[in-house]
């Protein structure tokens, strides 16, 4: 977690337009660059080959059989020998290809800046540092066992899962919203997950108020998915050809359980399999790859698609992963195997999206305007629809309801037996994605400005409240203060109304009664009508006002409770990054120790050198000098991180006791605000 | 003035005899129009001096607003304040010039635009050139159009083709757009530009205000212009800021010195930064190009090395050419060479205009003549020689493509559209005539056979592309899919001209091997980017609108061989320029275009002025250019033009082409030749088809007439050439087919003058002493005539195969 607000302040110190909302990470920063003295493979020189050498030095292509993407790796070398030597920069075949001191000079069209220079000349002076010690990994160790049984499949036992403690407080605000490919609905309950900025957001789809925050500030979530019970929530994404990953949430606690993945690019598209045990990345590098949810490693990684991987999904089972490319090309995997079961080639442009239909009908939507349905059994495609001039997404629910989007404009919601129903237009901008809530009673959508849409898959009404960019609790209590004054103006008003609409009602009722003749009632017949209806819909509005003001009070209790929770989520986070902060200390002064002894034992077998010539002894002169020197630095290192960890032990202390109390307080005050459901209104 | 040059000899007292005067200044631009709150204009100030030499003076000069409440300076860049009129000083040694200044909406600052804004930012920073995002098939997953020539296009794929990706509204500096360009992720192409740079916050700005769509009304760029044209600079060092101007449809205009792109064609003599400052190196000339939306536009830079002594020796101008040729060399400070013999003078032009050797007697006769105007009547004389027109219609033919080919065009119109040609020109039709009568040929090709100028090419665009290749040198191939990186040529261009021939139609006569051209009245062609219809129109300016009924092709073939089109009279004038000196003032002759500018532009305006007010008289046109002294100058270099090959300081050595060099070896050794379709003893220049050809031909580089590219004729030579007149067998076989030796021999003359007699008819010249004495050596061991024969054969044949004999020097 202590990753997760460093990020945080580095997105404080580079934005600009937006407004970052939980500050108290920033204290951090501080203590974070005072210890950072040493320049280490993890902090200071990945970040650096990221950007500048793993576009050809990676995994999965390492030129010249170089691969920078791993501190192990680049200690490997290429095909021409070990390239890094500790101590000796000007030695190393690297720093002299990135100097331009030797052939081939790296980049091959530029040069690092020398700032960048003077970073790698002193990692390899400093001695090749893999880390400052025990660096908090970004947990690719899983925290709980996520395998499921068979039986568990599908529908969740007792209520559908919904969220528990989760933040509503957005940790960015921006001025513009922007288009997003995050986007899912819970196959059973009614929420949706869309892809924010550096957060997913989750929305409950019966009252379209927010749920949820899962701040990701890796980046930009780029494909977002319930897992087929619909207790998890995954969002695969990243930072654009610099970092691709796939976090994991449980939706019930908001706690990320999971992070798999260092792709080089963000993961276009994602998905877990129903029983939980694999996580599948697929992105611009076109390839394909599997990870254990339980150990966090790579099981498969399968090349087969020639253009980047845009879509993927686990089936029912876990028995396939299907892929789609930007190229038409669909795959589907064996998926505990990672083998090719079928290609399936038909689109005549990318694939947009992948969703399977039954354990074995795939159905999937390309921008060459179709939609089609496949069978592995029959190892052919057996449906074709044409969709839109060009399908974007297509979505479907667990009994088999679909919704596709397309450039033209529109979304469509189609029958179970595939025939196409109702269609919403939307004038703004084309769409996105869209989806259908669990029950299929409400469509959801996005477009590239960024706009969410709703509307009620039945009588085709638009609602609003969903939104990609929410307001702060503080906004949303100031909005909903705002609302209960209006409401509460309007009550006299529509008292009056209703007082009014009655009188007339009474009057022209008896002015009916009093008429003669059939023909002086057929007029008066139709002004008693007229009045009664008045009065009707004067007494619904009164109603409805009262529902809504009921529903903003409520809300003001759970904005409350909503704006404590941030509070209490704060202070967790501050504790677990400061608490990190020690041990990240403690490591510091662990290494430093160790590196005295190394250089204790360099000084011993240095002495037992004989030396003859003058220069010789002048060598081993200036060696032990320098050896000295090291092991004094280390040790004024070592005494300076233990005691600024030992400095923190104290209010560490006290900040966990003080999260306890708060936490303590949060419960309390939960337990005391009823929760009414509610079942559809603003806000 | 007085004093101030008094001031300057007293800074430079040693230069200060030789400084040359200054006699101009120029700002740029003529004008200044401000016509928004953040339009700017930065202005350049050039002199010039009296020895042609330029220097940029931007920095001395003094500039000064008449009236500051309408605009302000900062440096040479004007900046708007209110809306008004007013003018900016300029002073500078004395001379004071004004430039009016237009302030219009100062008010008024415009929306970022994408085609107007964000495309220029992916030109200058590289994005969408042939090696990156503009290749065919994109870079990494992105295409942009080549050079930007899809505005929309590119629009949609930045903004919505991989939804979620390239752009991020909502964190517009965390855009993948953004980031891969200034290298802070991932990015083959590396860094393209900082986020300090104005390229950056264009694009961001733009991101920022929601990456919006350009309005449909957008103003489009019409025009750009560089000022200065032309700048001499003098030593190394020497630099020259440049400045761009756009103009707008809505008639506004920009300084888009920052945003356009510059490239020098020659970086060794003039180097061109990001920001338009050109800087001297080594000497020569140099072309540097600003290329801004679907333009470019060029200026000439002459790089001369500081020589104060140089001084243009005084030599006849015996026509404008020659004045014009020396006005050049003066600037880049070369003298031309001495002018060649008699003997050299009349091989020269008689290879030239007739394509065949003068024979022994007419050398003699030239040489003894002693009239002072002997070289023009010889010219005069050549010109009327039959020898001429068979010369050029060749040469037409090759542009026409006159050759068979199977089963589409048979021998019988071949010869037919030849011999049509060779009436023309017989019958002396002037040039602009001829082009109207092919261009606009509608009927049968038997009854008409000009008409076969649509027989010979029936696709609309390779036709179009023909046309504007033969008839005004430019290949336009480029803009067929994309605007022309390096021309003025833009895709509209090119399909508005393509235009003309859309509605040209085709069936076969009566005769199976005719064909009857006709006007169809409707077709047109379709524009790749958007599908639309393109009405026609003329190449490189407006009109062309064919009326209602009106055969396109007419109004085209009017305006094109007409004093109208500035590119016809041009081309034709530079491609007989490059028939006499060995190469066009633009070279090749085809292939005109603003980075490939004429080496001088003054010459060949005159050129082409003068042959349009002759009514495009061919013969007076060579007769201008035989007349002048650069055509006679001998081939020997002097210290100062030895390295020049473009200015035409001496005489040029060019390998005689294929068909004369056939018809040179078989007049020299009285001998015949026969080819299809002609009568014995016919010239390989008569030759009626251009797949009529022999080994000697085809290895000589005769045009096959598949294109009609002037690269067509191959010049450069090979090593079978050598080898196929040294043991080929066209020159030993001729050499025993004429029998000139044993003819010679019968008559009793004596060695030496045979030899004589060969080098008269092979060199035009007497062999020299050495030469005699050398050769008389090789007869000590022949004692019979049969010996004598076979050894006199040899020295023949030794000859054939001098260098003296294959060229025309």
């Amino acid at each position: 977690m202590a990753t997760l607000v460093r990020a945080w302040v580095t997105l404080l110190t580079s934005m600009k337009t937006t407004s970052l909302l939980l500050g108290a990470g920033a204290l951090l920063l501080g203590v974070a660059s005072a210890s950072a003295q040493k320049v280490t493979y993890d902090e200071h020189i990945l970040p650096l080959f990221k950007n500048q050498c793993l576009k050809c030095h990676n995994a999965d292509k390492p030129k010249a059989d170089l691969d920078l993407s791993t501190f192990g790796a680049t200690m490997k070398g290429g095909s021409s020998g070990v390239s890094l030597i500790g101590g000796d920069p000007d030695g190393s075949a690297l720093y002299k290809n990135v100097t331009h001191a030797a052939e081939p000079t790296m980049p091959p069209k530029s040069k690092l800046a020398d700032k960048e220079l003077e970073l790698i000349k002193k990692w390899i002076a400093g001695g090749l540092l893999e880390n400052s010690g025990s660096k908090a990994i970004a947990s690719n160790r899983p925290k709980i066992d996520l395998s499921l049984t068979a039986a568990s499949f599908g529908k969740p036992e007792g209520a559908p899962p919904m969220p528990g403690d989760m933040l509503l407080e957005p940790v960015v605000r921006t001025v513009r919203t922007s288009a997003s490919t995050g986007l899912a609905a819970s196959p059973w309950a009614p929420l949706v997950a869309l892809g924010g900025q550096k957060q997913v957001l989750i929305y409950n789809t019966d009252t379209l108020q927010l749920a949820g925050v899962l701040p990701f500030p890796e980046g930009y979530p780029h494909d977002v998915k319930f897992s087929r019970n619909g207790k998890l929530i995954l969002a695969g994404g990243g930072r654009g050809a610099n970092k691709g990953l796939v976090a994991v949430w449980d939706i019930t606690t908001g706690e990320r359980i999971l992070t798999a993945g260092d792709e080089l690019d963000v993961a276009l598209a994602a998905d877990i399999s129903s029983n939980q045990k694999w996580i599948a990345i697929g992105g611009p590098d076109r390839l394909v790859k599997i990870y254990a949810t339980a150990t966090g490693e790579q099981l498969h990684k399968m090349k087969k698609h020639t253009d980047w991987v845009l879509a993927a999904e686990f089936n029912h089972d876990s028995t396939y992963l299907a892929t789609g490319d930007r190229n038409g090309g669909v795959v589907v995997w064996d998926a505990e195997a990672g083998q090719e079961v079928q290609a399936f080639n038909g689109h005549r442009g990318a694939i947009t999206a992948v969703a399977w239909r039954t354990p074995d009908l795939l159905v999937t939507s390309s921008e060459d305007g179709t939609v089609k349905t496949w069978s592995v059994k029959e190892g052919a495609q057996v449906k074709t629809a044409a969709a839109h001039n060009s399908a974007v997404s297509v979505r479907l629910t667990v009994d088999g309801l679909m919704v596709t989007a397309g450039r033209d404009k529109t979304i469509s919601v189609w029958d179970k037996e595939g025939t196409k129903g109702k269609t919403f237009t939307i004038t703004n901008d084309v769409p996105v994605r869209a989806a259908l809530t669990y029950d299929g009673k409400r469509v959801i959508a996005t477009d590239w400005t960024g706009r969410v849409y709703a509307w009620d898959a039945a009588d085709g009404k638009e609602l609003s409240g969903l939104s990609l960019n929410p307001p702060t609790i503080a906004e949303q209590q100031q909005q909903v203060a705002q609302r209960i004054t209006d409401l509460e103006a309007g009550q006299a008003k529509l008292s009056a109304t209703l007082a009014e609409a009655t009188t007339a009602a009474i009057k022209a009722k008896a002015d009916l009664e009093a008429a003669k003749d059939a023909n002086a009632k057929r007029p008066l017949n139709l002004a008693a009508e007229v009045a009664a209806k008045k009065q009707a819909d004067a007494q619904a509005a009164i109603e409805s006002a009262a529902a809504e003001l009921k529903l903003a009070k409520s809300s003001v209790d759970r904005l409350k409770l909503g704006a404590f929770y941030a509070q209490v989520w704060r202070a967790k986070e501050d504790y677990a990054a400061h608490k990190d902060d020690q041990k990240r200390l403690l490591a510091e002064a662990e290494s430093a120790k160790g590196a005295i002894k190394q250089a204790e034992d360099d000084i011993k077998a240095a002495k037992k050198v004989k030396t003859t010539t003058k220069e010789e002894k002048d060598k081993l002169a200036k060696r032990l000098k320098d050896l000295d020197k090291a092991i004094s630095d280390n040790k004024k290192l070592a005494t300076n991180s233990k005691s600024a960890a030992d400095k923190l032990t104290k209010p560490l202390a006290a900040e966990e006791k003080k999260l306890q109390a708060l936490t303590a307080d949060y419960q309390k005050q939960k337990a005391a605000a009823t929760a009414t459901p509610l079942k559809s209104a603003k806000l | 003035m007085r004093t101030l040059l008094t001031a300057l000899t007293l800074v430079f007292p040693l230069a200060a005899f030789a400084a040359p005067n200054l006699v101009d200044v120029r700002v740029y631009p003529p004008d200044i129009n401000l016509s928004s709150k953040v339009d700017i204009q930065t202005v350049v100030v050039q002199a010039v001096y009296s020895d042609s030499t330029t220097k940029d003076v931007t920095g001395q000069a003094q500039f000064a607003l008449a009236d500051k409440t309408f605009a302000r300076l900062e440096k040479a860049a004007i900046h708007p304040v209110a809306d008004g009129k007013t003018e900016l000083q300029i002073k500078f040694e004395g001379k004071t010039l004004t430039v009016p200044v237009t302030v219009e909406k100062s008010g008024f600052t415009p929306a970022i635009s994408f085609t107007l804004d964000v495309m220029p930012v992916f030109s200058k920073a590289g994005c969408n050139t042939g090696s990156c995002h503009g290749s065919a098939r994109g870079k990494d997953g992105f295409h942009l159009s080549l050079f930007g020539y899809d505005p929309d296009g590119d629009y949609g794929k930045i903004t919505r083709q991989m939804l979620g990706r390239r752009v991020n509204l909502a964190l517009p500096e965390e855009s993948l757009l953004l980031t891969k360009a200034t290298g802070s992720v991932l990015h083959t192409g590396g860094k393209s530009f900082e986020t300090t740079d104005p390229l950056y916050k264009t694009v961001l700005q733009w991101l920022e205000a929601g990456a919006p769509e350009d309005p449909k009304s957008l103003a489009q760029v019409t025009s750009i212009e560089i000022f200065p044209k032309q700048a001499v600079l003098e030593g190394s060092g020497a630099a020259q800021q440049f400045t761009v101007r756009a103009k707008y449809s809505d008639g506004t205009d920009r300084d888009v010195t920052k945003t356009a792109s510059f490239v020098s064609n020659n970086d060794t003599s003039a180097k061109v930064t990001k920001s338009g400052l050109v800087t001297a190196d080594k000497r020569g000339e140099a072309f540097v190009m600003a290329r801004f939306d679907a333009f470019t536009v060029g200026a000439q830079i002459l790089a001369i090395p500081s020589d104060a002594k140089f001084a243009f020796p005084k030599v006849a101008e015996l026509n404008y050419i020659d004045t014009l040729v020396h006005n050049k060399l003066k600037k880049i400070r070369i003298t031309p060479s001495e002018v060649t013999d008699d003997a050299t003078f009349l091989r020269r032009v008689t290879l030239d205009i007739a394509g065949m050797m003068p024979t022994p007697e007419e050398v003699r006769s030239f040489l003894a003549d002693k009239d002072a105007k002997k070289r023009e009547k010889k010219v005069d004389e050549l010109l009327e020689r039959p020898e001429f027109t068979e010369l050029w219609v060749m040469k037409f033919a090759e542009l026409l493509q006159i050759r068979t080919d199977n089963n589409t065009f048979q021998y019988k119109s071949a010869l037919q559209y030849y011999d049509w040609l060779k009436d023309q020109f017989a019958r002396n039709v002037p040039i602009d005539k001829l082009t109207q009568d092919l261009l606009t040929a509608k009927g049968g090709t038997f009854a008409n056979p000009a008409a076969n100028f649509y027989k010979v090419e029936t696709d609309v665009l390779k036709l179009s592309e023909n046309v504007a290749q033969v008839f005004m040198g430019m290949r336009m191939q480029c803009a067929q899919c994309h605007n022309h990186p390096f021309d003025r040529w833009t895709m509209n261009d090119y399909y508005g001209f393509a235009a003309f021939f859309a509605q040209v139609g085709r069936k076969t006569g009566e005769d199976q091997r005719e064909t009857v051209v006709f006007d169809r009245g409707n077709g047109g062609v379709r524009h790749p980017v958007g599908n639309r219809d393109i009405p026609p129109k003329f190449l490189g300016m407006d009109g062309g609108k064919p009326n209602e009924g009106q055969d396109r092709r007419e109004v085209m073939a009017k305006w094109l061989a007409s004093p109208q089109n500035p590119f016809f009279a041009r081309n034709l004038a530079n491609i007989v320029w490059a028939h006499f000196f060995g190469q066009g003032i633009v070279e090749p002759v085809d292939d005109v275009r603003i980075s490939n500018p004429a080496s001088n532009p003054e010459l060949l305006e005159e050129l082409g002025k003068r042959f349009t007010e002759s009514n495009y008289n061919f013969k007076k046109l060579v007769r201008d250019l035989c007349a002048s002294r650069t055509y006679q100058l001998t081939p020997k270099s002097n210290e100062l033009n030895a390295e020049d090959t473009r200015n035409f300081a001496k005489g040029s050595i060019r390998r005689l082409r294929a068909e004369i060099l056939l018809d040179a070896i078989t007049q020299v050794t009285a001998t015949k030749n026969k080819f299809r379709g002609l009568p014995d003893g016919s010239r390989a220049v008569e030759i009626v088809d251009g797949r009529t050809t022999t080994y000697f031909l085809t290895t000589f580089g005769r045009a096959s007439r598949d294109t009609v590219c002037a690269c067509e004729v191959k010049m450069e030579p090979n090593l079978s050439q050598a080898l196929h007149l040294l043991n080929g067998d066209t020159v030993n076989s001729k050499i025993q087919a004429g029998g000139l030796t044993g003819a010679m021999l019968k008559e009793g003359k004596s060695a030496e003058q045979i030899i004589e007699e060969f080098y008269w008819r092979s060199l035009s010249r007497p062999p020299t002493q050495t030469e005699q004495t050398k050769l008389a050596g090789y007869f000590e061991e022949a004692k019979t005539p049969a010996d004598k024969a076979v050894v006199l054969n040899d020295i023949f044949w030794a000859v054939l195969n001098s260098k003296e004999f294959i060229f025309n020097h």
